[in-house]
Order: C-alpha cells, then sequence, then structure tokens
C-alpha cells in the first residue's frame, strides 16, 4: 500500500525549521481543540491560541533557510496525542468499540516510542503499523458507533435518503436526536450543509446504508496521498510518516467518523488538490478540486479567494473555467429543482443562529461565558478575509506551500474569533498546517 | 524496552496527569454548580442557571437539586442545579435518583421565565424516568 522506495537515514532527515513550527503547530491545536468540557477554557482554548501564535511564527520564518534535525518535540506531542485518545468522549460508540479504540491509543503511545528510535526499519515498521490501525479504527467507525447521538448524522442521513428516494433533501425534516432536552440558540428546520455533501454521500448510503464510511475512506485515502505527496516531493521519511501519524493519532480522528462530520472530505479535498497540483501543476484537476471546497463547507471563503486571486499562478484560465463549471454543476441541479430551500439550507448556519455556541473553542464563547458581552457573527467573516488577505501577501512567492498555510491562518483566525467552532474545524486546519509543512520541506521548493 | 518508548510512556503519563488535573483545577476553582450553591447559602443570588444550551423536555418539570461533588471518593463540595426530569416525578424519587435533595423549581417551565432558580426552562441536567 505505501511502500518505501529510497533508502532515506534518519540522520540525513533535515528539514527548514519553519516546516517542523508548522507540523507542530498542528499537533498542538490537534490537542487543544479536542479538550473541551472542564478543560475547554482551562487548557483547551490556551492551547488552541498557541498552536495559532506558533503558525504566525513558521509563516514570519517561511523564507528562512535553518534546517533542523530535531524530531523530538514532534515525537513528544504524538505520544501526547495518543495518550490523549484513551481518555477522549465516547460517541454512543459499543463496548467493543470503545474498548479497541482505546487499546488502539495505548498502542498509539508506545508506537510513537518505536517511532522516535533512530532504525529506519524499525520507525518505518512502528509508523506502519500505527498507520494500520488507525485506518481500522476509522473504518470501523460507522459500525461501532451505530446511532451516535449528534443531529448532523441524522440531518445527513435523513436528506440523503430523501435524495435517493427522488425527495428534495432540503424539504424534508430529520427528527430531532436531542427529543427536545438542548437549545443552541436555534432550530434546525432545514438540512445546513452543501448539496455536494449528499452526492459524495448518496454512493455510500445506496450501497452501505451509512454516509459515515465515506468520511472513514476519506481519512485513509488523505494519509495515502499523504505518503505519495511525499515521495514526490522527495522529502524525508520521518516527515511523511509524522505527517500521517498527525491524521491517525489525532485524539478526535475517530469522532470525524463517528458524529458524521464533512471535514474528512476537506481534508481528502485538500491532499488531492495538493496531489493534482504536483502531478500537473496547471491543470483542471487542481482547480476543481481546490474550488471544491467551498462547496464542501460554507466557511472555506478565504481560501478559494486566495486561490482566485492568483490563479494565474495556479492555473490556466480554461482550467478556472472548467472547475467552476464542475463546482456549479453540484448546486445547479438543486437550485433549480427548489431553489428557496436549498438557499435556505446553504445560508443556514450564516443566518439562524442568535447567540454564539458556549461549547466553542472560540474566544467569543469565552467572553460570551464569563461576560455575557460577545461581538457581532459577521467578525469571523471579517477576521478570516483579512488575516488570509496579509498571510498570502506575506506568502504568496511560496506558491502551495504559501497557499496552504495562508488558507489555514484564514480559517485558524476565523475560528477563533467564531461563534461557532468545534474540534471538526480545526481538524481541517490543522491538516492544512501538515500539507504546508510537508510542501514546504522539499529541498528546491518547487512546490 | 527503548528509551524511545521509555520517553512516550513518560509524555502520555505527564499529559493523562496534567489532564486529570485540569480537571480537578475545574472542580475546586470554577465549578459554576457550586458558585450557584455558595451564592444560595449567602442570600446574594436565586439564581442558579439562566444560561446555556440544556433545556426542559416537553412535560418536563425543573427541580432545583443539592448535590454533593467528589473528585474520586473524596467528598469536596456541594453543588446546586437545575435538574430537568418528568413532571410526574415527585421530588422524593428524584432526589434519591440524584443522591442529593431536590425541591420543584417550575412545574411548568417556559422558555421566557424571568423568575425563580432556573430561568429560561434552562436545565443543566436531564433525568429519565
Amino acid at each position: 500500500m505505501m511502500k518505501d522506495s529510497r533508502p532515506i537515514f534518519r540522520s540525513q532527515c533535515e528539514v527548514p525549521t519553519c516546516s517542523i513550527q508548522a507540523l507542530t503547530s498542528a499537533l498542538i491545536l490537534s490537542i487543544g481543540s479536542s479538550l473541551g468540557g472542564y478543560l475547554l477554557f482551562i487548557l483547551g482554548l490556551p492551547l488552541t491560541m498557541a498552536g495559532f501564535i506558533l503558525a504566525c511564527r513558521a509563516a514570519l520564518n517561511w523564507s528562512k533557510r535553518n534546517r533542523t534535525q530535531s524530531f523530538t518535540s514532534i515525537n513528544a506531542l504524538l505520544a501526547a496525542m495518543a495518550a490523549l485518545g484513551i481518555v477522549g468522549p465516547t460517541t454512543g460508540g459499543l463496548l467493543w468499540y470503545e474498548v479497541l479504540k482505546r487499546t488502539v491509543a495505548v498502542a498509539g503511545i508506545v508506537l510513537v516510542g518505536m517511532f522516535s528510535a533512530d532504525d529506519d526499519v524499525r520507525q518505518r515498521r512502528a509508523a506502519l503499523i500505527a498507520v494500520s490501525l488507525g485506518f481500522v479504527i476509522f473504518v470501523l467507525g460507522p459500525i461501532g458507533a451505530p446511532h451516535p447521538p449528534i443531529d448532523v448524522f441524522t440531518w445527513t442521513q435523513t436528506s440523503v435518503q430523501a435524495l435517493l428516494h427522488k425527495t428534495n433533501p432540503y424539504t424534508v425534516i430529520a427528527p430531532d436526536v436531542y427529543l427536545g432536552r438542548y437549545d443552541p440558540g436555534y432550530t434546525v428546520s432545514v438540512y445546513p450543509y452543501m448539496p455536494a455533501t449528499l452526492l459524495a454521500y448518496a454512493p455510500w448510503v445506496g450501497v452501505l446504508g451509512d454516509f459515515r464510511f465515506a468520511l472513514a475512506a476519506c481519512l485513509v485515502l488523505s494519509v495515502v496521498l499523504i505518503h505519495r505527496i511525499g515521495n514526490r516531493l522527495r522529502i524525508c521519511q520521518s516527515l511523511i510518516y509524522a505527517a500521517s501519524l498527525a491524521i491517525v493519532l489525532h485524539p478526535s480522528g475517530p469522532r470525524m467518523v463517528e458524529s458524521g462530520w464533512s471535514e474528512p472530505m476537506l481534508v481528502f479535498g485538500a491532499a488531492l488538490f495538493v496531489y493534482f497540483a504536483l502531478q500537473n501543476p496547471r491543470g483542471v484537476g487542481q482547480a476543481a478540486t481546490f474550488l471544491l471546497l467551498p462547496t464542501i463547507k460554507q466557511y472555506v471563503v478565504a481560501p478559494a479567494l486566495l486561490y482566485l486571486i492568483r490563479a494565474r499562478q495556479f492555473a490556466r484560465p480554461r482550467a478556472i473555467v472548467a472547475a467552476a463549471a464542475i463546482c456549479a454543476a453540484t448546486v445547479l441541479p438543486f437550485l433549480i429543482w427548489n431553489w428557496h430551500a436549498t438557499v435556505a439550507g446553504i445560508v443556514f448556519q450564516m443566518q439562524a443562529p442568535t447567540v454564539p455556541r458556549l461549547g466553542s473553542t472560540s474566544l467569543v464563547a469565552l467572553m460570551a461565558t464569563t461576560s455575557g458581552v460577545y461581538p457581532g457573527r459577521w467578525m469571523s467573516a471579517v477576521v478570516q478575509v483579512i488575516v488570509g488577505g496579509v498571510a498570502w501577501w506575506r506568502l504568496k512567492d511560496h506558491g502551495l506551500s504559501g497557499l496552504m498555510l495562508a488558507s489555514a491562518l484564514s480559517l485558524y483566525a476565523t475560528f477563533l474569533v467564531g461563534w461557532q467552532a468545534f474540534v471538526n474545524y480545526y481538524y481541517f486546519v490543522g491538516a492544512l498546517l501538515i500539507l504546508a509543512a510537508m510542501l514546504r520541506a522539499n529541498t528546491d521548493e518547487a512546490a | 524496552m527503548s528509551a524511545g518508548v521509555v520517553r512516550s510512556i513518560a509524555v502520555a503519563v505527564l499529559t493523562l496527569s496534567l489532564w486529570g488535573l485540569g480537571q480537578i483545577v475545574y472542580i475546586v476553582a470554577i465549578c459554576p454548580a457550586h458558585r450557584a450553591w455558595v451564592r444560595a447559602q449567602r442570600g446574594t443570588s436565586a439564581v442558579v442557571l439562566d444560561s446555556g444550551e440544556g433545556v426542559a423536555r416537553p412535560g418536563d418539570a425543573i427541580f432545583v437539586c443539592e448535590t454533593p461533588h467528589h473528585i474520586g471518593p473524596i467528598l469536596w463540595h456541594e453543588d446546586l442545579g437545575c435538574f430537568c426530569a418528568p413532571a410526574t416525578i415527585s421530588p422524593a424519587s428524584l432526589s434519591k435518583t440524584v443522591n442529593g435533595s431536590c425541591t420543584v423549581d417550575k412545574p411548568f417551565p417556559a422558555r421566557d421565565d424571568q423568575w425563580g432558580a432556573c430561568r429560561y426552562a434552562r436545565c443543566s441536567h436531564h433525568e429519565n424516568f
């Protein structure tokens, strides 16, 4: 599956310091954003903030040529991530699955220890075992947590089933999984996500009966792509494996699949974009994949704008037009079918909330919790565009790695000041940081 | 066992220790339910809960319950919380279930309630019978 062809020794593994900083920020973010409940404002938000500061530092150092051989902090953070997998919250998982998931987390700690060895063979073996175990957990997620108590699952499953029965998915009402016990400040009355998600999930529901298998497949394929990208860039194996482990050892990784969050699809999209961009730098494939990201999740605004502003750098005009047509093809049929319901669904998250979600990993949630005072919901959109613009201005000469890092920073900032910012949102940011770190580690920085 | 594995286990133990310590810090220093209990004892405010995402379900009454808060086996302090439970349940039954002392705050809670201990039909716990 992921065979190594090049005999690279750990002693030769030297990568740009800024690349390690970007990867470190992704790992700190994965830990911080996974700490909710009692720890949300004590450890979760401060660590998430620390990750953002480190990502900014990486951006400031992105042009510097300093290199490092030290992976000590990366290995320590990977071990910490695996440890948090032991005590992570349940998503209504069956006992066998919860036991298996936590046993794999324990095994992850030992495997990270083996991964940190100087012996290349041992390192590779440990990484591949950890990645394989992660794949097993991802794939078992829908089976191990068959009825997750989260509205995203019921809404998506109900809407996709409606689509398969030729009923407009934006006109059906899913049952309230909470039975009226939660009031997040709005009542969901329509499928609040993009039509492309329904199209992507439909075959999986049709064949396997559960759309979450698509998410598991996305995560597995993302890790495979990360490995291919690393080999294509000819970066050192330690970094490639560390990037793969960052995905599979994420303390909330299994929850992405169990809860039915769409972010694994974004992660796959971003990885596929980088892969296509390296294969055929100005082709339709990379343009379509990147511009499809906002058709999967509404919040991916600034990255698409940054890409379009520098479109000439990334793609031929024809490729952009073809990509735009592909994106439009995911939305137009639904608009023609019932434009009112479709638009209501697409803009729901921007209009419906009346108060910030207090369980969010954001400064706004902290303000709302402690003082009851908070900024308007549009501040996060403004921040996304400003931070994206500033970051892109700083990183515009770094091609793909600059685009990935600027995209990550813009979304990171927007969630930190957002009314709603949960671990799944940050999961995508972390993946962008990982991809940026890999692209920057390329010796000739052709990417 | 290699040095790398020992280091990894040490990091994991440290991480889990910090995780546990964070939980204890929250209970000792922040616990909003205990603060509500302190306010009630001092008579500074009768409001136990007026925000949050938990609300009464149709057919629920809201009870105010004084419950013990433990850290492991140690009784740390008393909490005052708003519990949503079917209106047909008596305070005595609920008290037994939550191992505390409950009284009815609102037999028919409404989202615009601005009186009593548990306002706007908010509750921090849901009990099923």
